[in-house]
């Protein structure tokens, strides 16, 4: 049956449905593409939506952060500092708000232009981080008086031994290199950590100061053979911290390079014969720098966010069970009972701290060290 | 009637076209050729090219040619070439590579013989049986050695604890052979299906034959059955060969950081320093290294005129 034989009223009343049909649906679409920008910086909630490359770590924590600062979230995760630097450096510092690359990475970011100056009235925690990790933000996440980043979490390297195969002992970086322990030392894989240990075990506390590490030809070459030396005695080169947890606690190790989270760790495993070393030369920093993109349409809301990454009512359980220290002096106060024990840093500690920087001849330490280790 | 006489006449073309040889040819190895030409040519061209330039402090890569790359990897510092941390993960690398065929060969050939022998769900079986494990994540089967091997590994705690040594064995600790270990184990399938493929299409009456006619065991074999796999051998060799020369996960799991194989050296490389060119450059090595042996290998086995026959 053709349309043309229908009853008129009955095909009358068919188009109308039609009709408004069509209508409403073209209505809709004119209506969700008028406000789609106003809308495109918010989520389904009707909150901002902040973006943020970081730490996969970070996933334990990121429903109380977006509680916090009433926005939705978008985490994206990476393992280690090159890529927040390589990708926002590629232009995808226009899709992110917020990253929070290692202390030595910083100069890069503010170099290449990618980062917004810090807004301390909205970074309310600003006040509370230790005054040497403030001095840090100033000389490392800042330049020319103006900073870019918030220290967030912080942690120290240096050796850690089995307290029941080594004695007590006067805590010195030359240990590392102690033949009496040949076969059971452990040692950083990273050039930089390997290199910088081995450094300042040599005395070459000097080449920390300034913006960027520098060792001159002469220090780098005696560096080099003094690993060169140790490699004999080292069983295992390694970089993740689940390595050397393995090492230790399976007696493969008894002396070697450790993260000072990883032997926190350890301890709050049960592992009370884990000792990490003060030695007399310090012992080499890092520490995460919060940082919001130049290109954000969303700064305040990314610089909330920052504001409770430090917040210790929002990280310093999580931070206290990963162990990993916060820059927020009061996270260990706010912890009832002991909670916080390996939170609570010796702010005398914190001073004589010497942090990881970019280095001046990169490429002749990554060679040092392929000579080292081939 | 209209529209089935102009359904012909589309069909006669699509016939008429797809039988000139140029449609043969383009419909035939034309696929193949654009995946090679896309995902091996290109990329090895972009491999080459970026091996002649360097990265400044943003990790941009500078697009002005230089040699740089190839004079530090190999004249480094003034160190002999044969002292070039790269030249040295080289000779160390192929060292390691050599013994895993040279171990899959050994470990591969009684099974693929014994194989070609038999016949029937004997074969199926035990085919199916080695493979298994190999349905496993290589990862997974790299932590599976992991707990295996070391001081406090399985291997050595077993021997103590049933009193055979008084103290963990060297041999079990990290380093080289566990890494040579691991490595075989994940390459045997390879040598091992190549072996069977190349034994099974041999006529054993032959080697009954030279029996006959007063040939030992050994001279049979060497005289009747390795000529007609020497083209197995050959293929299941570089199956093994070129994989374990460029392996990463054996001995980053398995060596403890205790030498660096080339591939291990690459990501090093890129992954610390964000070296794009100088890990083309070591690339690109391995690539003329591996071209290299394997014409060498076809010249030996004179599979070459095989090939051309």
């Amino acid at each position: 049956m053709s349309e043309d034989v229908m009853p008129k009223d009955r095909s009358a009343s068919r188009t109308t449905r039609r009709t408004f049909l069509k209508s409403t649906g073209v209505a809709g679409a004119i209506g969700v593409t008028g406000v789609s920008g106003c809308l495109q910086n918010l989520g389904g909630t009707g909150n901002a939506t902040i973006n943020v490359l970081g730490w996969a770590t970070f996933e334990n924590v990121w429903d109380k952060i977006e509680e916090k600062v009433d926005a939705d979230l978008e985490l994206s995760t990476v393992t280690s500092t090159e890529p927040m630097f390589t990708q926002w450096n590629s232009g995808q510092n226009t899709e992110f708000d917020v990253t929070m690359p290692n202390n030595n990475y910083m100069p890069k970011f503010i170099d290449a232009d990618l980062v917004a100056p810090l807004q301390k009235d909205v970074v309310t925690n600003w006040d509370n981080i230790y005054d040497r990790y403030k001095e840090l933000a100033e000389t490392q996440a800042g330049k020319d008086g103006t900073i870019y980043g918030v220290p967030q979490r912080f942690g120290w390297d240096t050796y850690a031994y089995d307290s029941r195969e080594v004695p007590d002992h006067e805590e010195d970086l030359s240990m590392m290199f102690n033949e009496e322990y040949s076969g059971s030392i452990g040692s950083f894989t990273q050039h930089t950590k390997a290199i910088g240990h081995a450094a300042l075990a040599l005395g070459y506390q000097d080449a920390f100061e300034g913006r960027r590490v520098t060792l001159s030809d002469e220090q780098l070459n005696n560096v080099k053979e003094k690993l060169i030396d140790q490699s004999d005695h080292v069983a295992a080169y390694y970089a993740a911290p689940s390595q050397i947890k393995e090492m230790f606690t399976g007696g493969d190790i008894h002396l070697g390079h450790s993260y000072r989270f990883v032997t926190a760790q350890l301890k709050m495993e049960g592992n009370d014969w884990i000792e990490m070393a003060v030695p007399k030369q310090g012992a080499l920093t890092w520490f995460e720098a919060a940082v919001v993109s130049k290109e954000s349409d969303n700064k305040e809301k990314a610089w909330e966010v920052v504001d409770a990454i430090i917040d210790p009512e929002v990280v310093g359980e999580w931070l206290a069970e990963s162990g990993f220290a916060s820059t927020n002096s009061q996270t260990a106060a706010s912890l009832e009972g002991d909670k916080g024990q390996y939170i609570d840093v010796d702010p005398s500690r914190v001073e004589s701290m010497i942090p990881y920087k970019e280095i001046e001849n990169e490429d002749a330490w990554v060679s040092a060290w392929e000579e080292v280790r081939t | 009637m209209a529209t089935k006489g102009s359904d012909e006449r589309v069909r006669e073309r699509v016939r008429k076209s797809l039988s000139s040889p140029r449609s043969q040819i383009s419909l035939t190895i034309g696929p193949a050729t654009a995946w090679l030409l896309l995902f091996v040519l290109l990329p090895m061209l972009f491999l080459v090219a970026v091996s002649f330039t360097t990265t400044d402090q943003y990790f941009n890569i500078i697009w002005e040619p230089t040699l740089a790359n190839y004079e530090d990897l190999l004249f480094r510092n003034g160190l002999a070439f044969w002292e070039a941390p790269f030249v040295k993960s080289l000779y160390l690398s192929y060292a390691i590579a050599g013994a895993t065929t040279v171990t899959t060969l050994i470990v591969s050939f009684p099974v693929a013989y014994l194989l070609a022998r038999r016949s029937g769900p004997f074969v199926k079986v035990t085919l199916f049986m080695l493979l298994v494990p190999f349905f496993s994540v290589f990862i997974v089967r790299m932590y599976a050695w992991l707990k295996i091997f070391g001081n406090n590994g399985a291997a050595n705690n077993v021997l103590l604890n049933l009193g055979i040594v008084s103290a963990p064995l060297g041999v079990f600790d990290y380093g080289l052979i566990p890494t040579i270990v691991a490595l075989t184990h994940a390459f045997v399938p390879y040598m091992l299906l190549t072996l069977y493929a190349s034994l099974d299409g041999v006529d054993f009456s032959l080697v009954e034959a030279a029996r006959d006619l007063g040939a030992g065991r050994i001279t049979a074999f060497k005289d009747v059955v390795v000529p007609l796999i020497s083209s197995g051998v050959i293929t299941g060799s570089i199956f093994v060969f070129v994989p374990a020369l460029g392996a990463y996960l054996a001995p980053q799991f398995l060596a403890r950081g205790q030498f660096l194989m080339i591939g291990q050296m690459i990501v090093e490389r890129v992954y610390t320093g964000y070296s794009i060119g100088y890990g083309s450059t070591m690339a690109m090595f391995i690539a003329i290294a591996v071209v290299i042996t394997i014409a060498i290998l076809y010249r030996i086995s004179g599979l070459n005129e095989f090939v051309q026959q």
